[in-house]
């Protein structure tokens, strides 16, 4: 004849369930279950309740039963975990998406506007003024160029401003990038582009000159980061 | 079957080689359950309540698929160790 735990000592495996935290009641009952047929099956071998109840109870680790439980809810947690986890890849690949795009939006200039072949007779920064004969800030590069050498936008743009200083630029465009940046190129002879025109990287604006206040021929060429000059030669490409 | 005839059963039909623990099997069970593999039936007796569990539709069907990939697996991981000789 197989054992069956009585009422009582069903009752005392239960306390023993609760004093380890096992909480969850749907594994409350089926481990109350487990616990008894374990007990049960040792007590046919002849071992008795008190024994049997003893070595059970040793059989699971301190928080075994609390661990079993947090796992268990873990396990059935997961699917929720799982779409926090794919709303997580969405907004950081919607982040990325958007950052990207706004790195493309930015277009700092990347080349020189003679193409490769350059020289840099006045560079950026403090110099004595060749015609007003003082130290003067440099705020662009000069570089050396035969009157009717092309002049090339070096970002792509929209032409943003043209005029004519005969006192200082001479005939000079102006050419908005993005919101950070704008290009100035001066001491032109010729003007090939119109405001409000789209112009690409490489594309010929003008031809230079010697048309403002100049000692030789040359191309003045700035660019203006969020509105001050700095220095263009970082832009000239690698 | 219920929990504990479940670990008994895979003890005697591994010769007792497997031994599933409680903490792998009910957390496992009570996630089939949740996803709809297996279906439970609570009979009560005094203050106990057992839980018997049983494959569904899907279940059944999860589990020759899961068989299926499990042999074929085997059958890679032999020749992966176990590679024909070349005469």
């Amino acid at each position: 004849m197989s054992a069956e735990l009585n009422h009582q000592q069903v009752s005392f495996i239960e306390s023993f369930i609760e004093t380890k935290g096992l909480e969850y009641e749907p594994l409350q009952e089926e481990i109350l279950d487990h616990i008894c047929c374990m007990i049960e099956t040792q007590m046919n071998q002849g071992v008795t309740f008190h024994q049997a109840s003893k070595q059970v109870f040793d059989h699971f680790r301190k928080d075994e039963l609390k661990e079993l439980q947090d796992q268990t809810i873990q396990l059935l947690n997961q699917k929720k975990w799982t779409m926090k986890k794919i709303t997580l890849l969405v907004f950081g690949l919607m982040l990325t998406v958007v950052t990207i795009t706004w790195a493309i939006n930015l277009d700092p200039p990347k080349v020189s506007p003679l193409g490769e072949n350059y020289k840099i007779t006045s560079g950026y920064g403090m110099r004595f003024h060749p015609i007003l004969k003082k130290k003067k800030r440099h705020v662009g590069v000069d570089l050396k160029a035969p009157i009717g050498t092309p002049v090339l936008s070096t970002a792509d743009g929209v032409i943003e401003k043209i005029e004519d200083s005969p006192n200082t630029y001479g005939k000079y465009i102006i050419i908005k990038h993005d919101d950070a940046y704008q290009t100035l190129y001066a001491q032109l002879s010729e003007i090939k582009v119109e405001v409000g025109q789209k112009v690409k990287v490489g594309e010929t604006i003008g031809l230079s000159g010697n048309s403002g206040m100049s000692t030789a021929p040359h191309l003045h060429y700035e660019v203006i980061k969020d509105g001050k000059r700095v220095d263009p030669e970082q832009y000239f490409g690698p | 079957m219920y929990g504990y005839e479940i670990s008994q059963h895979v003890k005697s039909l591994s010769e007792g080689k497997l031994i599933l623990t409680e903490g792998a099997l009910y957390p496992t069970l009570h996630k089939l359950e949740s996803e709809g593999l297996v279906q439970t039936e609570k009979v009560f007796f005094g203050k106990r309540a057992r839980k018997y569990y049983s494959l569904t539709t899907a279940g059944n069907k999860a589990v020759s698929n899961k068989l299926e990939e499990f042999q074929e697996f085997v059958l890679a991981m032999q020749l992966i160790l176990f590679p024909k000789q070349a005469h």
